[in-house]
């Protein structure tokens, strides 16, 4: 038979390429240190003004020096390439830049090229993140080194703005001489890392730069290999071949543990997973959509009766990395004022299921009901949404629900739901939450389809507290708002998400509270004084 | 893109069917002996009777509730026994539900759609290839570069948009995965009806005047259907796994509708600590696979002209 | 014949141009990219502004007309969130999903031409019914799971292949394996049937029989009758595997088309679907014109006219 030893060379041919490509692995140059961060993907632009993906921007910190940064621990701002700044009166911001700095080309990073990039970031109505520069009025270089930024009104968070998505400095002589398209193909900025080498979306190899300001950094190459799948980036980390996964399923934790030179810890991702309840007909086309449909959600009770059938606690455990909370600030922000909200015993005394039956029974559904529409992703930010809306539309039913729940792939889950506010009852959503931003989500004139909450009163609190520069008098008016986030009950929320973090015990890390994967200071060697 | 081999789709007429499309009267008898002869069939039609008959009557026989779990005992091993006694053979789930449970009730809607969204494909893709291939000439250029422009569009954008002009369902699932898979067969069998309108007994039927329909359906169907019924048996299994994609994508079923493509999807991102939740419906969907293969050699080997009869 | 190729190649040019204009329509047909995209600090008037930038204002007959005479000069646009030329991105991605296929085919037919010739030749043997359940197997097994198993054993127990990628030369091997075993369990079965009924052809039988023909024969001429269906599939399969595997390219972090696409469907980057898709029409057309033109090498009795 002509094919059995056909079969039986090719076999063994086989066999000989995979001896022959099985090149050993990990044979780097002992001298050079090299950190893989296995990176979900996708990664976009490098020119980083122009998108708003948080995970690009991860990357684009290493490349690019801000003009001051989020401290690691969150609890304020660092330098970057201003040395000192100072808030002059209500509206002016001076910036002293570190003097004789420059670009990775040798461009010189002065106060003109920083009132470029700004002015450049604010104008440019294709930039994603131009929006969060539109309260400032004016970039004036005073001399050299200095810089002020005047803003449109007394603005007290505008640290929080002129360090987040968007503030990167490029070299504007570069961008200028080769144009948009050519920048993105060979970034250049003044961070402490060079990019070496890219595929779009795939791999990014980053090299220390010598003459950074700030030394030459301690890890010689920072790479973001892009691993789509949970499960892959995992086994990647077990086979030695990424140094970090940031995401880890809770279930996977013990394997990990029993590698032995895996070190496990967990930090906020600095996102919270909430549910939006319908409180109106007006917000998007859902009344389009739906014309004959009435939101039982309109009722306050309803909404209340969500709230107290969630057992946050469980709910926590099902996503496996999470903490329970009432209020949507995460507690590390140093303002807010939602500690009282958030601590355990509070939340845990939340979950009423009697309390939530009785709430029903006075909207008049005591014989059960009423039907509730919930929408959410299959997965988002906040890791696992599909199972946990299983969960909720599980204890729901359980006061006296009936939960109607459709489960959509992220992209059509935006498409189809979000975008357009064809939200009905429920809608899964998660949502960042610091302080600077959190008020304008509860403005009459935030625009969001599936997101309407306008109470004339609530507007007022949080536009003062958007504009109020004495810090005290912001806590009292966090206080008053606070009290219009429970009374209206537009928003449920769930837990904030924590992140699982596996890295090899090579390194010694220190997870960033904004929950960023940016390695600057905060990774070293591990056996190094931290 | 590909979801994998092939698209996701295609054919399996039952066996009456195709007896009766093949031969224009009844063979059974022929067929009934050929099953009693054949060790492969009478295997094939075992399993595939066993799927069935434990689709139908899963909901009597589950051990525990498929669709609410112990949230206390999420992720538990094959044969994990629970404070409360419950025990759970194949293991638990995410959301502590028992994963035998759910692959007894699972096999309905995954069975379901996988058969008769074979079988749309089939029957679409046969009739196109043979109408292409034995027509010819200017017909068949048109056809088959219609196949051209169906091929060129991947499935994924095909999705995208018949998900903006139809709901979610599990109708529209069957659906797409249908109207999705014809090509295949189209092509396969348009090849084959190129190749045998050649031979010398459709030419001798040509010649003694025996009218088109007739040459086709007793001539030349018989001759290429054997690509057919062997590509329609595999495209079971690449059925229900695309089902699983297309559920996540929203076009497919909701929770709490269980399939073993849900299951595999669940299981996707744990696979290295919960491989149980991915392994079982994976065998489940194999076994099943492996009865419709055998079933259809056997189809095959009774439906070929050439092979019929002996053995 | 030359005739025929000069036919079919204007017959591709014209499948080219519906293939487009049915792209351009389906990808529009739902969903607004700039919804999609832009953050929520976007109130509605710069959402606007941002689809007058991206030419979204215009009505869609004219933006087609717009794509397509940019289309023939090979500029596709450039894409919404990666600012680099559509087609630039789809052309960094050829070669490794080109690659990914080749060696992927080459398995798969390495694999499934003799299993299906030796199960077609003895058939109901132990032999068969184990390629038979190796097939089911092969098509059932998702390959997600048989790519993660590899990469747990190959790459965790083993340390021998790397699990990502595609920078090192063995990273080839298990992403094309992972691919190669579902075309393989597809081909051979394909390749037993169609063996299977040209062996048993009664004139072979008889010839064969009587000592006429050798076996060698019977096998050559077998097998050149059965590579029409075989052929058939193998250039479908070639086609959808030239388009690049969501699945293996995920679960292997291969840098091909699959995951292009995907990323680009998920933000409507209508720019980059549009450049790939072009992509995907010529590799089908290609392909089935150089099958078509094989059926007539093979089997001179078949004519096209």
């Amino acid at each position: 038979m002509p094919g059995f030893n056909r079969k039986g060379i090719l076999v063994l041919a086989l066999i000989a390429v995979l001896a022959l490509l099985a090149v050993p692995l990990g044979a780097q140059d002992m001298e050079e240190t090299e950190f893989i961060f296995a990176h979900p993907g996708p990664i976009r632009t490098l020119d980083a003004p122009v998108t708003w993906f948080i995970s690009t921007h991860w990357l684009a910190n290493l490349l690019y020096d801000c003009l001051i940064w989020r401290t690691v621990d969150g609890s304020g701002y660092v330098g970057q390439a201003a040395e000192s700044w100072e808030n002059v009166d209500d509206t002016t911001w001076r910036f002293n830049l570190r003097p004789g700095n420059t670009f990775h080309n040798g461009e010189p990073l002065d106060a003109a090229a920083v009132k470029w990039n700004i002015d450049r970031v604010r104008t440019r109505e294709d930039f994603m993140v131009q929006p969060q520069w539109v309260d400032v009025a004016e970039v004036i270089v005073v001399d050299e080194t200095t810089v002020d930024i005047v803003t449109v009104g007394p603005t007290p968070y505008f640290e929080f703005i002129v360090s987040f998505n968007g503030c990167e400095l490029l070299p504007p002589g570069y961008v200028e001489e080769v144009g948009d398209e050519a920048f993105s193909r060979a970034p250049i900025g003044s961070g402490p890392y060079v990019l070496s080498e890219f595929t779009e979306s795939d791999r990014y190899v980053f090299e220390a730069w010598d003459d950074y300001w700030g030394g030459r950094p301690e890890i010689d190459r920072v790479i973001y290999q892009v691993i789509p799948e949970q499960s892959a980036q995992v086994a990647a980390l077990l086979a030695g071949q990424v140094d970090m996964v940031s995401n880890v399923p809770a279930v996977e934790l013990p394997g990990l543990e029993a590698a032995g030179d895996i070190v496990l810890t967990k930090e906020t991702a600095a996102v919270m997973q909430h549910i939006y309840l319908r409180v109106d007909t007006t917000a998007g086309n859902m009344a389009e959509t739906y014309p004959d449909f009435e939101p039982a959600t309109l009722d306050l009770n309803v909404r209340q009766a969500i709230s107290h059938a969630i057992d946050r606690d469980l709910l926590a455990e099902v996503h496996g990395a999470a903490v329970p909370r009432l209020g949507r600030i995460c507690p590390h922000f140093p303002e807010g004022g939602a500690d009282s909200f958030n601590n355990p015993e509070t939340v845990t005394a939340h979950y009423d299921p009697d309390l939530a039956r009785s709430l029903l029974a006075d909207a008049g559904y005591a014989d059960g009901g009423p039907t509730v529409y919930f929408d959410t992703p299959t997965v988002s930010r906040g890791g696992n949404e599909k199972e946990v809306a299983e969960v909720v539309s599980a204890m729901l039913e359980e006061v006296g629900f009936d939960v109607e729940l459709n489960v959509l792939d992220p992209a059509a889950f935006g498409e189809q739901i979000n975008s357009p506010g064809n939200n009905r009852d429920m809608m899964m959503v998660t949502l960042g939450c610091s302080v600077p931003l959190v008020p304008l989500f509860y403005r009459c004139v935030w625009p969001a389809a599936h997101h309407d909450v306008c109470v004339e009163e609530w507007d007022e609190v949080s536009n003062a507290i958007l504009s109020e520069m004495n810090s005290e008098t912001r806590l009292e008016l966090w206080g008053q708002w606070w009290d219009y986030w429970f009374g209206v009950l537009q928003n449920v929320t769930l837990y904030e998400v924590q992140a699982n973090i596996a890295y090899s015990s090579e390194f010694d890390f220190t997870p960033r509270k904004d929950g960023w994967y940016t390695f600057r200071e905060n990774l070293k060697l591990a056996g190094d004084d931290m | 893109m590909s979801t994998g081999p092939g698209q996701p789709a295609a054919a399996a007429q039952s066996e009456e069917d195709v007896a009766t499309l093949v031969t224009g009267h009844s063979r059974q008898p022929s067929l009934l002996s050929l099953l009693r002869r054949s060790p492969i069939g009478l295997i094939g039609t075992g399993i595939i009777s066993l799927v069935i008959v434990l689709a139908v009557i899963s909901p009597l026989i589950v051990p525990h509730d498929p669709i609410r779990g112990n949230l206390r005992t999420r992720y538990k091993p094959p044969g994990f026994i629970g404070d409360d006694g419950a025990f759970h053979l194949l293991g638990t789930d995410q959301l502590g539900r028992d994963i035998f449970s759910r692959i007894l009730v699972g096999s309905r809607v995954s069975v379901l759609v996988g058969v008769v969204a074979v079988m749309i494909a089939g029957t679409i893709g046969v009739l196109y290839g043979l109408t292409s291939g034995f027509l010819g000439g200017r017909v068949d250029g048109f056809m088959m570069r219609i196949c051209d422009a169906m091929l060129s569009i991947p499935f994924v954008i095909r999705v995208v948009a018949i998900s903006g002009i139809v709901g979610p369902g599990l109708v529209t699932l069957i659906l797409i995965l249908g109207l999705s898979g014809w090509v295949t067969y189209a092509r396969v069998i348009r090849g084959e009806v190129l190749k045998a309108r050649e031979n010398d007994y459709v030419l001798a039927a040509w010649s003694i005047g025996q009218r088109p329909l007739w040459v086709v359906l007793h001539h030349i169907l018989p001759n290429v259907i054997a690509s057919a019924i062997v590509l329609a048996a595999l495209q079971v299994g690449i059925t229900m796994l695309a089902e699983s994609s297309l559920s996540f994508l929203g076009l497919g079923v909701k929770p709490p509708t269980v399939t073993w493509g849900i299951q595999l999807a669940d299981g996707k991102s744990v696979i290295n600590s919960a491989w149980w939740m991915t392994a079982y419906p994976g065998i489940a969907i194999t076994i099943t696979v492996l009865g419709v293969v055998f079933l259809g050699d056997w189809l095959r080997d009774s439906l070929d002209p050439n092979v019929r009869g002996r053995d | 014949m030359q005739q025929f190729i000069a036919t079919r190649i204007v017959q591709g040019l014209i499948t080219l141009i519906i293939v487009s204009f049915l792209a351009f329509f389906l990808v529009r047909l739902k969903g607004d990219p700039v919804d999609i995209t832009a953050p929520p600090t976007f109130n509605e008037d710069q959402k606007q502004r941002l689809r007058e930038l991206w030419g979204f204002d215009k009505p869609l007959a004219e933006q087609y007309v717009i794509f397509i005479t940019r289309a023939v000069t090979g500029d596709f646009g450039i894409a919404y969130l990666s600012k680099r030329p559509a087609m630039e991105l789809v052309i960094e991605r050829l070669g490794a999903t080109w690659l990914l296929a080749g060696v992927a085919s080459l398995i798969g037919l390495s694999v499934a031409l003799p299993l299906g010739i030796i199960s077609s030749l003895k058939r109901n043997s132990l032999f068969d019914l184990g390629s038979t359940m190796l097939a089911s197997i092969g098509t059932a097994m998702p390959s997600f799971w048989l790519g993660l198993m590899m990469i747990i054993f190959f790459s965790v127990r083993l340390r021998l292949l790397p699990a990502f990628g595609a920078r090192d030369p063995s990273a080839i091997i298990m992403p094309s394996l992972t691919m190669g075993v579902g075309m393989a369990a597809y081909l051979s079965r394909l390749t037993r049937s169609a063996m299977l009924e040209v062996l048993n052809e009664d004139y072979v039988r008889t010839a064969y029989s009587k000592g006429l023909i050798t076996r060698t024969v019977v096998f050559r001429h077998a097998m050149k009758n059965a590579l029409i269906p075989i052929m058939t599939v193998f250039g479908l399969q070639l086609g959808w595997l030239l388009g690049g595997s969501v699945v293996v390219e995920s679960v292997f972090s291969w840098p091909g088309l699959g995951r292009l696409m995907i990323d680009s469907i998920g933000v409507r980057d209508n720019t980059v679907v549009q450049a790939a898709l072009l992509f995907f029409s010529l590799s089908f057309i290609s392909i089935n014109i150089v099958i078509d033109i094989l059926y007539a090498v093979i089997d001179p009795r078949i004519r096209f006219d």
